[in-house]
């Protein structure tokens, strides 16, 4: 069955990072894992058309990003999966970097989110994070900038030990 | 800051690598019971997914065929509609200045006694939103900038004092709330500070939108005059003048030696520094998709830039000819750059496009000139979806093709309303009571609509996607030309 070969081969070579993608975007392993396997039911679902694209990964991707707002149908698909196949095995748990980074991305707008997983997790350009999310990459450096500064601002939020009124690095008082 | 990101999503990317992924021979299965229908995957889904697989095929279409990129929905035109009546101010002295904020259009200026007025129409109502507010006698005024939350109104500090005075208006009723001084002001839009450069105070000071009082404050050294800049998208409309522009919370600052530094705006937390931003020296600072480009030199002979992430001294990306000023500088397009240029000999302006050189091309000087195009003079440029617009209207491609024609009439102000639409005020031939022709211009291809003739402006006019108001003889005049 080549199809299936050729499907297995692109499965083991792509998973990971679109796993990657997929927790980035969730910051919900378990979410994230049921994403991963929906995009790629989906595109098995229509190998033919979807193996003959330029980019398949960023197919992948669209068809994560889509799902992922689509809270109800994780919900009730998420469920169906688990009956069938039983939980995912255990993972190590994360590290507090790990942690204080998934918080802050929480806090994050999608648009935002994503632009920042596709860039610091997946390396991709700014140019190509345009073209994959059909923005111009004006907007894509607008939406990294103002992550990057929400992240920030998320992050020093979470630093309890700084002084209430008058934050900040050597310039503040 | 950038650091620390790079380890965190490193550490967050090892982490997912950690965790275990089913085998492929699931997914398929997935897919398969899928296409019996045994999950539970409603008509809701059904249209996700054709949605998903239709933006997903034109996507990846668009990429293989690498088709033009179609030009923005321009506005839906129609003849200038007046709103209500003249907001009955008289603002005759220096310039005055209207401002269209969602349902209001806001005007301010000096009247012939001295007195600096503010005046607001209702959009909605067409009625005024109070009465007119008069802010007292001032030798002269500094313009007003407006958003939703609020209008801050600048006129001259008083003597021995900082610069500027500024007060922060209500915009529900037209009371100053409160008032500060200082020699610069930054307020992104929505955003719960106001920050100041107070030379009196030796301080950059962060002050509580609502009720000015003091959040946070950085010192200042002596003499220090630290500029504040707002980064702008290339993909966005320009910021419109007096309009709070989006910040994202974050507060540049540079200094006359170069110094770079961003901070939280809402808090003073300094985020990053960037030393060497630009030479030592007057410039003038433009922030646009993280780069940072200075008109550089007295007379402006040379444009710089300098990546706001990174470290190397800025480089040179343009230098003028005998005779040339610079005006403007503006990305305009991938790896391009455009600039405006004023000519001493013939009093002539010109645009010019440059284009970046190549990654690895080293041998190549870093910017090459693409094209040059007669202006107005004092003309500056901006550019949003692969359209160049001068400010006296000239509308041109990315190759330096002409969308306007000739004009019949001198345009007198023009401005982007949507990527695709541009609004052009023209003073033509014809006299009376209503001398400026208003038309909608598209960037598709430089067709115009005529909206219809406006009474000549006193000052600055103001346009959103629906509304245009301008300050005239009259008082504050407002037209919905859209929607």
């Amino acid at each position: 069955m080549a199809d299936g070969d050729d499907f297995d081969a692109f499965y083991r070579d792509t998973s990971q990072r679109l796993f990657r993608y997929a927790y980035g975007l969730t910051t919900d392993s378990s979410e994230a894992q049921d994403l991963v396997q929906e995009a790629y039911a989906r595109a098995w679902q229509r190998w033919h058309r979807v193996s003959g694209y330029e980019d398949t990964q960023a197919w992948l991707r669209l068809v994560v990003t889509r799902l992922a707002t689509d809270r109800w149908r994780r919900l009730g698909v998420r469920r169906a999966a688990w009956a069938a196949a039983g939980p995912p095995p255990p993972v190590p748990p994360p590290s507090e970097d790990v942690l204080l980074l998934v918080a802050g991305l929480r806090t994050l707008a999608l648009p935002l989110r994503r632009a920042l997983v596709l860039h610091y997790l997946l390396d991709r350009s700014v140019t190509e994070i345009a073209e994959e999310t059909g923005a111009s990459a004006g907007t894509v450096k607008s939406w990294l900038s103002r992550g990057r500064a929400a992240l920030a601002a998320a992050l020093a939020d979470d630093d309890t030990r700084r002084p209430a009124a008058t934050q900040g690095g050597s310039d503040a008082r | 800051m950038p650091a620390d990101l790079d380890r965190l999503f490193g550490a967050l990317g090892a982490h997912a690598d950690t965790v275990p992924l089913a085998p492929p021979g699931r997914a398929r299965r997935r897919g398969e019971n899928r296409r019996r229908g045994r999950l539970a995957a409603g008509l809701a889904l059904v249209v996700v997914l054709v949605g998903t697989v239709l933006i997903g095929t034109v996507t990846i279409a668009r990429r293989q065929a690498t088709p033009a990129v179609p030009p923005p929905p321009t506005v839906d035109f129609h003849p200038l509609v007046p709103v209500g009546e003249p907001v009955p101010i008289e603002l005759g002295q220096d310039f005055a200045m209207a401002l269209v904020v969602d349902d209001r259009a806001f005007v301010g200026g000096r009247s012939a006694d001295g007195h600096v007025r503010v005046g607001a129409l209702d959009l909605r109502t067409g009625r005024p939103a109070w009465p007119v507010a008069d802010l007292g006698a001032f030798e002269g005024w500094h313009g007003l900038q407006a958003g939703p939350e609020g209008i801050i109104v600048a006129v001259p500090g008083p003597a021995g004092g900082a610069n500027v005075a500024w007060m922060v208006l209500d915009p529900a009723t037209g009371r100053v709330r409160w008032q500060t001084q200082g020699d610069e002001l930054h307020h992104g839009s929505g955003e719960p500070v106001v920050v100041i450069s107070d030379p009196v105070a030796a301080a950059i000071r962060g002050l509580d939108w609502a009720t000015g009082q003091e959040r946070w404050r950085v010192p200042l050294a002596a003499g220090e005059s630290p500029r504040f800049l707002v980064e702008h998208g290339s993909g966005e409309i320009p910021p419109v003048f007096g309009r709070f522009a989006e910040a994202g919370h974050r507060l540049l600052r540079l200094d006359s030696d170069g110094l770079l530094r961003t901070y939280d705006a809402r808090t003073g937390a300094l985020l990053a520094s960037r030393p060497r931003a630009t030479a030592p020296g007057p410039v003038v600072p433009v922030i646009s998709d993280g780069v940072l480009y200075s008109i550089a030199g007295s007379p402006a002979t040379r444009v710089d830039a300098a990546a706001i992430a990174g470290t190397d001294p800025p480089s040179t990306v343009y230098t003028a000819r005998p005779g040339e000023a610079v005006r403007s500088v503006v990305p305009c397009g991938p790896g391009r750059v455009c600039v405006t240029v004023d000519r001493s000999a013939d009093a002539s302006g010109e645009l010019l496009a440059l284009q970046a050189r190549r990654p690895g091309d080293r041998d190549a000087p870093a910017f090459r000139e693409l094209w040059r195009r007669p202006i107005a003079t004092f003309g500056a440029a901006t550019s949003v979806a692969a359209r160049i617009l001068t400010t006296r209207g000239q509308l041109y491609d990315l190759d330096g093709r002409d969308l306007s024609g000739p004009m019949a009439a001198t345009p007198v102000s023009s401005g982007w309303i949507t990527p695709g639409s541009v609004l052009r005020l023209s003073v033509g031939t014809g006299a009376g009571p209503e001398p400026v022709a208003a038309e909608g211009v598209s960037t598709g291809d430089g067709s115009t609509v005529d909206l219809g003739r406006i009474p000549e402006p006193t000052g600055i006019c103001s346009w959103d996607t629906r509304f245009l108001a301008c300050p005239s003889a009259g008082g504050l005049r407002a037209w919905r030309f859209a929607g």
